[in-house]
């Protein structure tokens, strides 16, 4: 039943909004405070002195850095831009007085009033949608380069689980940072990746215990206010032996006339029997209908299934973004792991997204499954880019992956790059992939039953992406269908 | 990145899984350019031709044991007319590497068929331009590699034009120690509406130890087509395997029947008779030699 | 009720209807016949407004409004309804949802107040269960892996929930067996009504054993050729369609 409401509720959405309006692109205006424009040590000095960092987790930045410098930007994903000048961005912009913060109540109001408008309250006994009687969700807020507020700590702590600031946890639980950070995206692993390794101003970091299943859906709330800043998050989440844990991640950013950076780092590591679900609604501004403005997403997200039977399941609805380059990976090292990955993919007007995952099969009897759809409307390209590896060790690996595009428009481009590399006798890999063409014969089919053109369409990409869809929890689903159908405003008549 | 000698290492995106430079770097060379040109650039190694409209043509190439083999052809085909090409990539230790260039006016035919079984690098590279309205492209091949042969089949079809048909079915089997490699590439432009292209690549690693690299890939510019690629690799089916025994037959039988029954799709009716019974009876000497 | 006068139709470059002229007062059920290529279906598509179908000269009216003035929704919403001869397969919709969607939006469309969910769920309930279609495939995307006959049941189902003024049967019964014909032809029936008004178009006289019209026409080469009782439909199936062939 509540199923079949999504799709209505999405229809409701499409009715609500004005066409083609992004409604996250306000700003809030706040005071705040920027490290000084450009990129050098210095630059990496004052976000570590910033944060009140101890000196090993400087100098870990400081080899990043230094390491970034010989580095070249990679080049081989189906995405055009202009060179970027990284001395003409701002590293580090925060809240004033954002640090002190310990409650609500502290809180800049105008901060508050920015995550209402967003769907995102911050009130604990409020729910992200503040539906009665839906599950709640604890939620880390990261305005601009640092966490403002962390929700239901208590609550959390009470089970054991380790929710805050990645800022907090280097003062608070370095041996576990020290552990784990770095050790799924090793800093010298690419370009983007080295650069927010020196950076990274805040995100998030979780420690679910051994055994524990984490009591509430855990969610980061990231939000790029300030003009001229780039974004780089990093998120560190462990899950110990036979523990389990459910995260979400939304991003919005104001309409901005120039191109912001968004360079993030997510590492997961599941432990024996761990589960790991983890899951993005990324709706950055993606720039206006001449490609104008727009944010760069280029993002390196990895998770280690490290030890036996564990999981680890990506799900990701990417809708914003001038840019996407991201490949969220697992790396199947536990024998009996498996690794999941759902995407959807919306690009439309000059939106451009080389998308995909990785799954790297080390263990024996792992498995994976890709489910990826993207859709391309406008002057957009779209790119399904994969890579599913099987290493000699790895007996009785399984994937299955599948790949669907559709195009709407014919100004615009889906490809589907998949690399396959197989290595052991006893592995088997299904790649398949299909690229069709929104049917006429569909859309007249339901407007001859009455349903008016924009309200078919919709209709006809939720079924084009329910597959996926039902990967997401419940609350993002509804949220992310809505999402889908505003995104695609305009593409057809 | 000039006039220096600079082969293909596996840097480069389209070298990914074949490194040249390694393979060539106790060969003398002549001088020689960067890049796919450094095929043309050998000596005698460069054919063109002309299909005129409505004829048909054949062409075969057999490579052998040279220590390098490098050809590159070129052929335009006209209106109606159809172009059948056949490559026999004998076993050896040398390096053969063959890139060819076809153009398809409307309505012509390419057809082409691989028989690679490998060398210490054999790269078969096929880039087809479909320049004309309802042309067609086959492009089918199998390739079998055993301990310490590489084979390498790629391609890229350009569908310029609107209304054209692609078929490509690559079929390939590898040993301990071989390494397979299927790289397609389907490109579809704006305005070439109505394109449907189907590319598939299945392999079969026969013992712990082989390798299949494959990279398929759709890039499509055009709305109103039906584009589809698909991609298997893994061991021979083991209930097959099991059912054929039971009916008596041996296990090293049962197997070359399958894998001879899996390759064997690949190989279209359309080629000539005796080539086909060449590529038949080459299959089966494999499987008979290494099983 | 609905009134085609001298409509003629193009696809492409090719004309197929040349002057249709046809009048289906409320309370009738009129059938249309005619030989392959005679311009069944392009009439069914250019009454419901299908792109590509384009109205050249000539006027069609739904109760007085001017049907071709409208989007292929609008024209629904006015209560036209087609039972397609190929039923679309919509993958990843429900049933459910599609149907809730098609009345909802009429329903808006006309200024009528939206029903609630359990009401429609009721009301596709009560209609399913005469139509033989069972609650899974309700559940399923619409028409998503149905036979045909499932297909054409779940089209007549469709038309008993949207209840519309006039109603295109466009070869229904093709791909029915006499069970399934039987099933659909008693849907059909039971929604004969005072203010309702049908036009089947068949190949086969067999259809109109159970869905007895009130008149016949024949439809060849883009024209209505003649016109009579269902008495006409027993001699065409007898002697064919040579002698309108030959005229024409």
């Amino acid at each position: 039943m509540a199923r079949e409401g999504i799709d209505l509720s999405t229809v409701d959405a499409v009715r609500a909004l004005e066409a083609g309006k992004y409604t996250a692109g306000f700003t809030t205006d706040i005071e705040q405070e920027f490290a000084p424009k450009g990129l050098s040590e210095d630059t990496v000095r004052f976000i570590s002195a910033k944060k009140d960092e101890p000196q090993w987790m400087l100098d870990w930045r400081l080899e990043a850095f230094r390491r970034w410098q010989t580095m070249e930007e990679p080049s081989w994903a189906m995405v055009r831009y202009p060179p970027i000048d990284y001395q003409d961005a701002t590293y580090y912009a925060a809240p004033k007085n954002a640090a002190k913060y310990k409650s609500l109540d502290e809180v800049d109001p105008e901060i508050l009033e920015t995550y209402k408008k967003l769907g995102i309250p911050l009130r604990e006994q409020e729910t992200l949608l503040g539906v009665a009687g839906a599950p709640r969700i604890a939620v880390d807020a990261v305005f601009d380069s640092v966490s403002v507020l962390t929700t239901f700590k208590k609550e959390l702590a009470q089970a054991g689980v380790i929710f805050c600031s990645i800022s907090e946890a280097v003062r608070e639980h370095p041996d576990l940072v020290k552990k784990y950070l770095g050790s799924v995206v090793p800093t010298t692993d690419n370009f983007f990746a080295t650069l927010n390794s020196a950076v990274f101003s805040d995100g998030s970091f979780v420690y679910v215990p051994q055994g524990v299943r984490c009591p509430m859906e855990l969610s980061t709330y990231f939000r790029m206010n300030a003009q001229g800043s780039g974004q780089f998050e990093r998120t560190l989440i462990i899950v110990d032996k036979g523990g389990h844990v459910s995260y979400l991640e939304g991003c919005t950013a104001p309409m901005r006339e120039e191109n912001q950076l968004h360079a993030a780092v997510v590492e997961l590591v599941a432990l024996e029997d761990a589960e790991i679900k983890y899951s993005t609604v990324q709706n950055w501004w993606p720039g206006d209908v001449d490609g104008k403005g727009g944010v760069y997403n280029f993002v390196t997200k990895r998770g280690d299934c490290r030890g036996a039977r564990s999981r680890i399941s990506w799900t990701q609805v990417e809708t914003g973004s001038a840019i996407t380059w991201k490949y969220p990976s697992c790396i199947l090292r536990g024998d009996d792991s498996s690794g999941e990955f759902y995407s959807i993919a919306i690009t439309n007007g000059r939106q451009q997204a080389d998308t995909g995952s990785k799954m790297i099969h080390l263990g024996r009897n792992t498995k994976s499954r890709i489910i990826s759809k993207g859709i391309s409307a406008g002057r957009a390209q779209n790119t399904y880019r994969g890579l599913v590896s099987i290493h000699g060790k790895a007996a009785n690996a399984r994937n299955f992956t599948q790949c669907d595009s559709l195009l709407i428009g014919d100004k615009c481009g889906a490809h589907t790059i998949p690399y396959v590399e197989a290595r052991n006798v006893s592995a088997k890999l299904e790649h398949e992939a299909t690229t069709t063409k929104l049917s006429e014969d569909q859309l007249f089919y339901m407007r001859q039953r009455g349903i008016p053109e924009e309200e078919a369409v919709a209709l006809l990409v939720n079924g084009f992406v329910r597959e996926v869809l039902q990967q997401l929890p419940m609350e993002f689903a509804v949220e992310a269908q809505k999402l889908v159908a505003v995104s695609l405003e305009g593409s057809v008549g | 990145m000039s006039s220096a000698t600079v082969l293909p290492t596996r840097r480069v995106e389209a070298w990914k899984y074949s490194d040249l430079s390694a393979a060539l770097s106790n060969v003398v060379l002549p001088t020689v350019r960067e890049g796919v040109d450094i095929i043309e650039g050998l000596s005698g190694g460069a054919k063109s031709m002309t299909v005129p409209p409505g004829a048909q043509a054949t062409e075969i190439d057999r490579y052998g044991d040279a220590a390098l083999d490098a050809r590159a052809f070129s052929a335009d085909v006209g209106q109606g007319a159809m172009l059948t090409r056949i490559v026999i990539q004998a076993r050896s230790g040398g390096v053969p590497l063959s890139t060819v260039r076809v153009r398809l006016a409307a309505g012509a035919t390419y057809r082409q068929f691989v028989l690679a079984e490998g060398a210490r690098l054999a790269r078969i590279e096929t880039h087809v331009s479909v320049e004309g309205e309802g042309a067609t492209v086959e492009l089918n091949g199998v390739y079998m590699v055993g301990r310490g042969l590489h084979a390498d089949l790629t391609s890229t079809i350009h569908h310029a034009c609107a209304g054209g048909v692609t078929r490509q079915l690559v079929k390939g089997v590898a040993r301990a120690g071989g390494r397979g490699v299927f790289q397609g590439r389907i490109l579809v432009a704006p305005y070439a509406q109505k394109t449907d292209a189907r590319q598939n690549h299945h392999a079969l690693l026969l013992e712990d130890g082989a390798e299949v690299f494959a990279k398929p890939e759709l890039e499509i510019h055009a709305d109103d087509v039906q584009c589809a690629h698909g991609n298997t690799v893994g061991g021979l089916d083991a209930e097959a395997l099991f059912y054929i025994r039971q009916r008596g037959v041996p296990e090293s039988e049962a197997r070359a029947l399958l894998v001879e029954a899996f390759l064997g799709e690949a190989i279209s009716d359309g080629l000539p008779e005796d080539l086909q019974r060449e590529i038949l009876d080459r299959i089966r000497a494999w499987l008979g030699a290494t099983s | 009720m609905l009134s085609v006068s001298d409509l003629h139709v193009s696809v492409g470059a090719a004309e197929i209807l040349k002057g249709l002229t046809l009048s289906v007062p409320a309370g009738e059920v009129h059938a249309i016949m005619g030989p392959n290529g005679a311009g069944k279906s392009t009439l069914s598509y250019a009454l419901t407004g299908r792109e590509g179908y384009e109205a050249t000269q000539g006027a069609v009216t739904l109760e007085g409004r001017d049907l071709l003035a409208m989007t292929p929704e609008e024209r629904a919403a006015a209560g036209l309804f087609l039972s397609f001869q190929y039923p679309l397969e919509i993958p990843g919709v429900p049933t459910m949802t599609f149907l809730k969607a098609a009345l909802n939006a009429q329903a808006k469309a006309r200024g009528e107040p939206e029903l609630g969910a359990t009401e429609i769920l009721k009301r596709v309930r009560a209609r399913a269960g005469e139509l033989r279609i069972s609650a899974e495939m309700l559940k399923r995307p619409l028409n998503v892996g149905f036979s045909g006959g499932e297909k054409k049941r779940m089209e007549i189902l469709q038309m008993m929930v949207l209840e519309p003024r006039f109603a295109i049967l466009d070869e229904t019964d093709s791909g029915l067996d006499i069970d399934a014909l039987r099933i659909v032809a008693d849907g059909v029936n039971a929604l004969r009504a005072p203010d309702r008004a049908m036009l089947v178009i068949t190949h086969y006289q067999r259809l109109l054993d159970y869905i007895r019209p009130d008149k016949v026409h024949v439809l060849v080469s883009g024209r209505i050729v003649d016109t009579g009782g269902p008495e006409l439909a027993l001699r065409l199936e007898k002697e064919g369609y040579d002698k309108y062939l030959a005229a024409a």
